[in-house]
């Protein structure tokens, strides 16, 4: 029978998620490199921007810075020249200075020599600051300045440019403007930079702030730091950072849908695998289940073709067995229409004498021969077809029961028998069947010993290797070893109908049964001096 | 020489002889001598052939004008007797006539392979029972009529 259980799915075993793993692996792997050039890709051009942007900004702020000194270099030169001019004059162009420098506080002309200064200052300046920008500027200093960053007593970060001059009328002393930090910055940058977290720091100080204020360890590394070189030697540096909007408006999400359905994939394609390995492996197993297939048909049709054969055979010798039947049967049956119709004729218009009592008695004797073979085919077809009940049987209790029946058949006149029956090993086997042996043996024995001296039919038996074995004998008209193959052949006779009555089918039958039962059977006779048929049972642990 | 019976008839069932014999009576040729063998052994030992014979101090007898052959019989067939029959030079060519119940293609072949003259299927006559021997005889014998 074909094994279904082989192709129904197994536990899952270890080893064949290994290539599933490894596809996923793959996969995962190949998702996570493209996620990580796509994200680094993204960043790139995030610092990209942020640094052209610092860049930006850091020319503005240099710019800004050249202009503050290129104007008051300027004013400085035409005070030299020129002098400073009225009072009046000189507030209204200093007014207009400070609208046009961005940051511009205060300038002060301070000329130490003759005690004579000037001042202007932006609307909200205060006169304290008014009076330390005076007081600072009465400090001699021998070239161009610039002073600060540095915060304030209020606190705002500011810076002062210093320029000396000398005039040819005699106008000297030193031009000093401040500058609020945080305006100026304001201003400058109002319109640049947008998105970026801007600071400005000097000698490690922070003096100008804009924008929302980030952690210093958010994404570090997008932090630009510019240089700006202020006139002088003097140096802040301008930091970057993008605001977290800005960065997320350049960072968009691709790379990590990318990455979701990369690993999405991997899992589906390891799953494509492992069924894929699950097929493989089952049309493994049904490849192998089909060659099994294949080889149990050739198996099957070489036994058909033996069984063929073997039917054959029995049809064979079924064919052969109807056609000994029925020429068996026509010669008894023949012989009643024969004498049937001799009577007929010889007796047509006479009664009947003796001659015709025996012309019936004839008729009778070919009835009962024909009876006779009917019965002996049952018993015959009884012998091959019933199925064995093995008993173990008492052989010797047997043999009376068979005797004594046979006895009774017996015909008064045909002269007494002797039975002798030995100790008998007692036999495995089928009661009913061994019973039809004895019966054909020892009624055998009777017919054979009709007519003879001293009839005397002695049944033995022992256990000789592993056998029991059987032998009826007995001291009639025996037969010539020469025929002794046809002795236990169906529908063989040694002798002529009338000499001794029988239908040639219980000798084969007793060959029959003994061979069912795994036995084998065999004769011995000589003319006139009797005959012995024996048969052996194999041997069973309790005969004795 | 002992006298020679011109048929011999060759047959284990003794209704079936007696019917013979009677047609062959009533057919006439009762007067010619039929002698009956009751099986194959029977039958050679009539025909000379037996096992007895180089020791049977009859002397050698001639051989019927016609033999009537019953294929089954006990002991020795009738095909083995017929293959003795046309093995002995003084017997070869006595006409014998195969006298079965078999209608078998393969008896029928064998027995005329083996050397058969004829073969008759056994009939139950209603009118006349063996008369289909009789008649067979008839012919048999007006053929083989050697001069004595």
């Amino acid at each position: 029978m074909y094994n279904r259980s082989k192709i129904e799915r197994k536990k899952v075993d270890l080893r064949d998620l290994r290539i599933p793993a490894l596809v996923f692996l793959l996969v995962a792997a190949w998702s996570l490199a493209l996620w990580g050039l796509l994200v680094a890709d993204r960043r790139e051009q995030v610092l990209a921007t942020t640094r052209r942007t610092a860049w930006e900004t850091q020319a503005a702020l240099e710019e800004g810075f050249d202009q503050q000194l290129e104007q008051l270099g300027a004013l400085r030169d035409g005070w030299s020249r020129f002098g400073l001019g009225s009072q009046a004059e000189w507030q209204e162009n200093m007014r207009q200075r400070l609208e046009s420098l961005p940051g511009l506080a205060s300038i002060v002309w301070v000329d130490a020599a003759s005690d004579r200064s000037r001042f202007i200052a932006a609307p909200g300046e205060s006169d304290a600051a008014i009076r330390r920008d005076l007081a600072h500027a009465r400090a001699p200093i021998s070239g161009d300045r610039l002073e600060g960053p540095a915060r304030a007593s209020s606190g705002e970060a500011q810076y002062r440019i210093r320029l000396p001059l000398s005039g040819p009328d005699g106008h000297a002393g030193v031009l000093q403007a401040r500058f609020d930090v945080t305006r100026f910055l304001d201003d400058l940058l109002k319109a640049r930079a947008l998105g970026f977290v801007l600071s400005v720091w000097w000698d490690e100080e922070e003096i100008f702030e804009r924008g929302e204020r980030v952690a210093d360890d958010w994404l570090p590394w997008w932090r630009v730091d510019g240089i700006v070189s202020l006139p002088l030697d003097r140096h802040w540096t301008i930091v970057h950072r993008p605001t977290p909007a800005f960065a997320a408006e350049r960072l968009s999400p691709t790379p990590h849908y990318l990455l979701g359905a990369g690993l999405l994939l991997g899992v589906m394609l390891a799953v494509v695998a492992y069924q894929f390995l699950l097929i493989v492996r089952q049309s493994k197993v049904l490849a192998a289940s089909n060659r099994a297939l294949e080889q149990r048909g050739v198996e099957l049709e070489s036994r058909v073709a033996e069984r063929t054969e073997a039917l054959r055979d029995a049809v064979t010798e079924l064919e052969s067995f109807n056609y000994s039947v029925s020429h068996d049967l026509r010669s008894p049956l023949g012989a009643i229409q024969n004498f049937a119709a001799i009577l007929e004729e010889d007796y047509r218009d006479r009664p009947l004498d003796g001659e015709g009592q025996a012309l019936i008695a004839r008729i009778q004797r070919s009835a009962r021969r024909a009876t006779m073979l009917l019965e002996d085919l049952l018993q015959l077809s009884r012998a091959g077809r019933a199925a064995l009940t093995f008993e173990p049987v008492d052989m010797r209790a047997l043999a009376w029961e068979t005797i004594a029946q046979v006895r009774a058949a017996e015909r008064e006149g045909e002269g007494e028998v002797e039975f002798v029956v030995e100790s008998l090993p007692i036999a495995m086997g089928d009661r009913t069947l061994l019973g039809d042996v004895f019966v054909n043996l020892i009624g055998n024995a009777v017919k054979y010993t009709r007519g003879c001296e001293k009839r005397r039919i002695v049944v033995t038996g022992r256990v000789v290797d592993d056998e029991c074995t059987y032998e009826v004998s007995d001291n009639g008209q025996g037969f010539d070893m020469r025929y002794v193959d046809k002795v236990f052949g169906l529908f063989e006779r040694l002798h002529a109908q009338d000499d001794v009555e029988g239908t040639g089918i219980g000798l084969a039958m007793v060959a029959r049964i003994v061979k069912r039962h795994g036995g084998r059977v065999w004769a011995e006779g000589r003319i006139g001096e009797g005959a012995r048929f024996s048969f052996a049972l194999p041997g069973w642990e309790g005969a004795r | 020489m002992s006298p020679r019976p011109a048929i011999l008839l060759v047959e284990d069932d003794r209704d079936e002889v007696d019917v013979v014999l009677r047609a062959l009576e009533q057919a006439g040729f009762g007067g010619l001598g039929i002698e009956i063998a009751r099986d194959g052994v029977e039958a050679l030992a009539a025909l000379g052939l037996g096992d007895g014979e180089s020791t049977n101090g009859g002397g050698v007898r001639s051989p019927p004008r016609v033999v009537f052959l019953d294929l089954k019989m006990p002991r020795v067939d009738g095909w083995e007797v017929l293959r003795n029959i046309r093995a002995h030079p003084r017997t070869s060519e006595v006409p014998v006539v195969v006298v079965s119940s078999s209608d078998r293609r393969e008896d029928i072949a064998r027995s005329y392979a083996l050397g058969a003259n004829s073969f008759l299927v056994k009939r139950f006559d209603r009118t006349r029972p063996g008369g289909y021997i009789a008649e067979a005889a008839r012919y048999w014998l007006e053929l083989n009529r050697t001069p004595q």
